[in-house]
């Protein structure tokens, strides 16, 4: 108890020193904090934008068609399963698609396009496809249209078409024949050729399955659960509980795996520059505790003259550091916990979007979270009582004289 | 080439007239000569067998010599009024909902016609076999007293896939029974046999025709309801501008 009555005297003792390197401290923790916050928020925010725009968090299809795509892998969605996704109380949301490819023919141009046909009602409460749409209405705002579509920028670009137009679609039926019809362009979505929707065209799910032959049938369930950080384990508990060996239940890290394998890869790759700003952090540390320890060079020689204990000194040195350092952690948690806030509400808009995988962002984000307030936090500490020890140990050791004489 | 025996007998009836012995160029000859009729129109059934789905379509068909051929489907109501016109080696496909005519390009001649286990090439091949392959009479594998055995390999200027092709046709009326298509490792990739051969339109022929795709678990059935030979039809019945006509 003595010794901590006296490592904070020490520390109040010399408040423009503890204040120097409290900020020090302080500063490289927020720092550090910060860096963590912006590389989880990046992530977080890439993950929202790939599961928010297109995957959802889990998703059921017929055993086989994520390994191969196939418009033949269909499946009938029982009410059984509706009535077991319906009761699933982590699931928030779940729609219903189907997938295609088509020729698609404007009036002097052609192109191949991605269909993806959804329920336009339960799609808008899984995925902001209604927020994508630019010019024009969403699918379910339309009335009295015959085969409405939404079409993808880029490739309304491609076969330069407008809003009201109609499209011959040519593809391949479900059962075998040539599936052939006109729709009508009703909204066109998404924002350049670099992101996933530019160059699909959306349909709704019956229009498809008439213009596909596909009967009530369907190519993939999407669920939107509380958190993405959910996924891995709802997809357990969904596939037990559907216990339907036909379907396939799998979590959005499984069914964007090239996206994932991607993310973790660069995530590891990220870890190189948090471990230099690791660094930087450690290495203001060392100075900030070497020049308090050396300072007081003399004030140690006139203890030790004194009769204390050389151990006493080493403790005492190490106790206060880490006070010290204890101390800048808490009051810089509150600006860093502040800065991470205001980032994660308002990140930083990029000039030119960024695109990642398929999906582009235009803003970074930070992430306020237990963990980039706690990681800094410890490492901050662990650091600073590393090396407050050489300074410890080192006067510790001195002789009282040499030490009195260094001032 | 392969339509000669293949979707030929589509489009043109033959009948033979059975001899005792024949050579391999007697045997070819007969039949190219006679699937060359002036004019043809009959009305199919094509069933489409997969491992996925099945399908039944009946169309009505009109053939010129070698050259020409229409397609005209008639059922099933989602199909109806699609039509394929081959002139020559070129092939167009007609989608009435659309309004649209496809060119079938280059590229997409081995791709399946109307999903079926024919290619878009087998209909548009008008060579004879003779002018195509080299042929060699062979002792059939299995019963040398019943099948007479053709074995053909393509000419160096012949543009195909198969690197073998194989006739097996019965002695005593020379009604072909199996046509084997061979990749160029011989491994066979197409088999198409030849059943319920009966008189129609004036001539015996087999009005049952199953193609087997082997690697895709698929087969083709066409079923031959009527047959018209040397019909009395429009000059103009396989005009390009034509096609678009209901």
């Amino acid at each position: 108890m003595l010794i901590l009555k006296l490592a904070f005297r020490n520390l109040l003792r010399h408040k423009s020193r503890s204040l120097l390197c409290g900020l020090t401290i302080m500063g490289a923790f927020i720092l550090f904090s910060i860096s963590l916050g912006f590389s989880d928020g990046s992530y977080g925010s890439l993950i929202r934008m790939l599961t928010d725009t297109q995957s959802g968090h889990v998703q059921v299809h017929r055993q086989g068609y994520l390994e191969r795509p196939s418009l033949f892998r269909h499946f009938q969605l029982s009410q059984e399963i509706k009535q077991q996704l319906n009761d699933h109380p982590q699931v928030q949301a779940w729609t219903t698609r189907i997938f295609s490819s088509a020729l698609v023919f404007g009036e002097k141009k052609s192109s191949i396009a991605r269909l993806m046909a959804v329920d336009p009602d339960q799609e808008s409460q899984v995925t902001r496809i209604r927020e994508k749409v630019k010019a024009g209405k969403f699918l379910s705002d339309t009335t009295d249209v015959y085969n409405p579509i939404l079409i993808g920028s880029h490739l309304q670009k491609l076969i330069q078409v407008k809003v009201g137009e109609e499209v011959a679609f040519i593809g391949q039926g479900a059962d075998g024949s040539v599936a052939n019809d006109l729709f009508t362009v009703v909204g066109i979505v998404g924002k350049g050729s670099d992101d996933a929707e530019s160059r699909r065209v959306y349909l709704p799910l019956k229009n498809a399955q008439e213009f596909l032959s596909l009967g009530d049938r369907i190519h993939e369930v999407t669920i939107r659960l509380d958190h993405f950080n959910l996924a891995r384990k709802e997809a357990e508990s969904l596939r037990n509980i559907l216990n339907n060996e036909a379907l396939d239940v799998q979590p959005w890290q499984v069914v964007e795996e090239q996206f994932y394998k991607a993310m973790m890869a660069d995530q590891q790759g990220n870890w190189i520059s948090q471990g230099v700003i690791m660094l930087i952090v450690g290495l203001v540390i060392l100075i900030t505790v070497l020049m308090n320890a050396f300072e007081r060079r003399h004030e140690f020689g006139v203890l030790l003259a004194l009769g204390t204990p050389p151990g006493f000194i080493f403790r005492s040195i190490v106790l206060e550091m880490t006070l010290l350092s204890g101390l800048s952690v808490l009051v810089g948690s509150f600006f860093a916990y502040g800065l991470n806030w205001y980032y994660s509400v308002d990140g930083i808009k990029l000039e030119t979007p960024l695109e990642y995988g398929g999906v582009v962002f235009n803003q970074m984000l930070s992430e306020n979270s237990m963990s980039v307030l706690l990681i800094p936090a410890i490492f901050s500490i662990c650091v600073t009582f590393l090396v407050a020890l050489y300074p410890a140990i080192k006067s510790a050791r001195a002789v009282p004289i040499e030490a009195i004489r260094e001032n | 080439m392969k339509h000669v025996l293949g979707l030929a007998f589509l489009f043109f009836g033959f009948s033979f007239s059975a001899f005792a012995e024949a050579s391999v160029e007697e045997l070819l000859d007969q039949m190219d000569r006679l699937y060359r009729s002036d004019s043809s129109h009959a009305t199919i059934e094509m069933q489409i067998v997969t491992e996925n789905w099945e399908r039944t379509t009946i169309m009505e068909v009109w053939s010129r010599g070698m050259d020409d051929t229409l397609i005209k489907i008639l059922s099933p109501r989602k199909d109806k009024g699609i039509k394929t016109l081959k002139r020559g080696n070129q092939m167009w496909n007609y989608f009435p909902k659309i309004n649209k005519v496809l060119k079938v390009p280059p590229s997409m001649m081995m791709n399946s016609w109307m999903g079926s286990d024919f290619t878009n090439d087998d209909l548009v091949k008008e060579n004879t076999l003779a002018d195509d392959y080299h042929s060699k009479l062979e002792p059939h594998p299995s019963a040398p007293e019943q099948f007479y055995f053709i074995a053909l390999t393509p000419k160096e200027n012949t543009v195909t896939v198969w690197g073998k092709l194989s006739i097996s046709i019965r002695r005593d009326d020379l009604m072909p029974v199996e046509q084997v298509y061979y990749d160029d490792r011989e491994e066979k990739k197409r088999v198409m046999e030849f059943r319920g051969v009966k008189e129609m339109g004036g001539k015996r022929i087999p009005t049952v025709m199953e193609m087997g795709t082997l690697n895709k678990k698929s087969k083709t059935l066409v079923r031959y309801k009527s047959i018209d030979f040397n019909p009395n039809f429009s000059e103009n019945l396989f005009s390009f501008n034509r096609l678009r006509r209901k």
